[in-house]
């Protein structure tokens, strides 16, 4: 047996830990970029399940903690409508008792939004993707999640023109949800949204929700229009000047709604339920 | 071979859900050493030279997990498993006290190896790491392996007591 050969077979174990030495402090004192880009290239093989895994458990726990949550608000909210149902039914029943008009209900038309006025002589004039096809009429009121945003004033088969309540044309009957004080909803560049025909010494402070009136005209009552900013007494005048900051953000309009039908059969939800009660 | 089946299959659904577990198992930066628990399973079963490359392959993979500390784990786990399969031919295998022991010495060389694979001109920061996680791991390592060892005692003696009444039978 060559010389060679004896050595080997004689240092090959001291030989091997020598190398697997040698090759761990090469790897443990190599440039950290190296080492980085290393064990990321192989960690993405070997650990990635096991990562994996680990994510899903957590995420499990996680999905499964939140279905709890939702499912208890579930039965809260279930609970709350219950509620509600139950006062309407009464309402209805103690009005029909005074000889009172039923309660109103709404059916809501989703729509989205086409176009925006950006020239002069569309000003205050936009663009919905429902039509006369979808059972949208001329004069229907249109809501946003926030409150009242304008009636329809052009329909089409698909598509309508909606005027905003930023149109100087604009009038809508309003009622202070707190004095039920009722005055005329207007808008004009000196005073923006206002609230007009209130008689000074009327009960009205800032701060009070305006809805439209429901009174002598197409517009049905409870929606909201907005907030009192400010209420100016002038001496001498023969009315109040009460500013509104409107409930719809009129500038950044995103879903909205046609009412499309007022009625006591029309199923719906009251939108404007949460906001509007006083 | 037969025998050390429950043992490795142990060990190995150890190693494999220790980085799933590593959080839970280490609330305090402590956890048991899985992997040289593997490499000294090894290092009895087939001799310094499997334990070797063994280690050095398992201390790679445990690296990549923190670039930082990429080759120290090897080295540790490589160099204790070599000198654990060297000394199983001059020890008395068939003693418990003397596995233990072993298995003792070469946990902590693991660990002094791993942590003086840091080692720079300021000895007493890496030193009192040690003292804080490499000490307590090491305890903790040998705290499971006496678990698995009274475990597959226990497996052992139910299935000769079974395998008695079968033959009363």
């Amino acid at each position: 047996m060559p010389r060679s050969a004896v050595l080997l077979h004689r240092y090959r174990d001291r030989g091997l830990l020598l190398l697997c030495v040698v090759l761990a402090l090469v790897l443990h004192t190599s440039s950290e970029d190296f080492r980085f880009e290393l064990a990321r290239r192989v960690a993405l093989v070997f650990y990635a399940p096991a990562d994996g895994l680990a994510w899903l458990g957590h995420a499990l726990g996680q999905w499964g903690y939140e279905n709890e949550d939702l499912r208890s608000r579930i039965q809260d909210q279930e609970h709350q409508w219950k509620q509600i149902l139950e006062l309407r039914r009464e309402n209805d029943r103690l009005r029909a008792l005074l000889g009172f008009a039923g309660s109103k209900t709404y059916r809501f038309l989703p729509a989205e939004l086409l176009s925006y006025p950006l020239s002069f002589r569309q000003r205050n004039l936009i663009r919905i993707d429902k039509g006369s096809a979808d059972g949208v009429e001329v004069g229907m009121p249109v809501v946003s999640s926030q409150g009242l945003v304008g009636r329809v004033e052009m329909t089409e088969s698909y598509r309508s023109q909606v005027l905003l309540l930023s149109s100087k044309s604009f009038t809508l009957g309003s009622r202070d949800l707190r004095s039920r004080v009722l005055g005329a909803f207007k808008w004009n560049p000196r005073l923006g949204f206002h609230v007009d025909r209130v008689d000074p010494g009327e009960d009205v402070q800032v701060g009070d929700r305006f809805v439209t009136s429901g009174l002598g005209s197409a517009f049905p009552g409870g929606f909201l229009l907005g907030t009192v900013r400010e209420v100016r007494h002038t001496p001498g005048a023969l009315r109040m000047e009460i500013l509104i900051r409107p409930a719809a953000s009129l500038s950044s309009l995103e879903e909205l709604f046609v009412v499309t039908e007022v009625g006591e059969e029309a199923s719906g939800f009251p939108l404007t339920g949460e906001e509007a009660s006083p | 071979m037969n025998e050390s089946r429950p043992q490795l299959a142990v060990i190995l659904i150890a190693f494999l859900l220790h980085p799933l577990l590593e959080k839970s198992l280490s609330p305090w930066g402590i956890a048991p050493d899985f992997p040289f628990l593997l490499i000294f399973w090894i290092a009895m079963r087939h001799g310094k030279l499997p334990a070797l490359f063994w280690g050095l392959g398992i201390g790679l993979l445990r690296d990549l997990a923190d670039f930082e500390r990429l080759g120290a784990s090897s080295l540790a786990l490589s160099v204790s498993g070599y000198f654990l399969g060297f000394m199983r031919d001059r020890i008395d295998r068939s003693s418990l006290a003397m596995r233990v022991m072993l298995f003792t010495l070469g946990s902590l060389m693991a660990q002094l190896l791993f942590f003086g694979a840091f080692l720079d001109w300021r000895p007493w920061p890496i030193l009192l790491e040690w003292l804080r996680h490499g000490l307590p791991a090491t305890l903790l390592s040998l705290a499971v392996y006496l678990l698995i060892l009274g475990a597959v005692f226990l497996a052992r003696g139910g299935l000769q007591v079974f395998r008695e009444n079968d033959e009363e039978f």
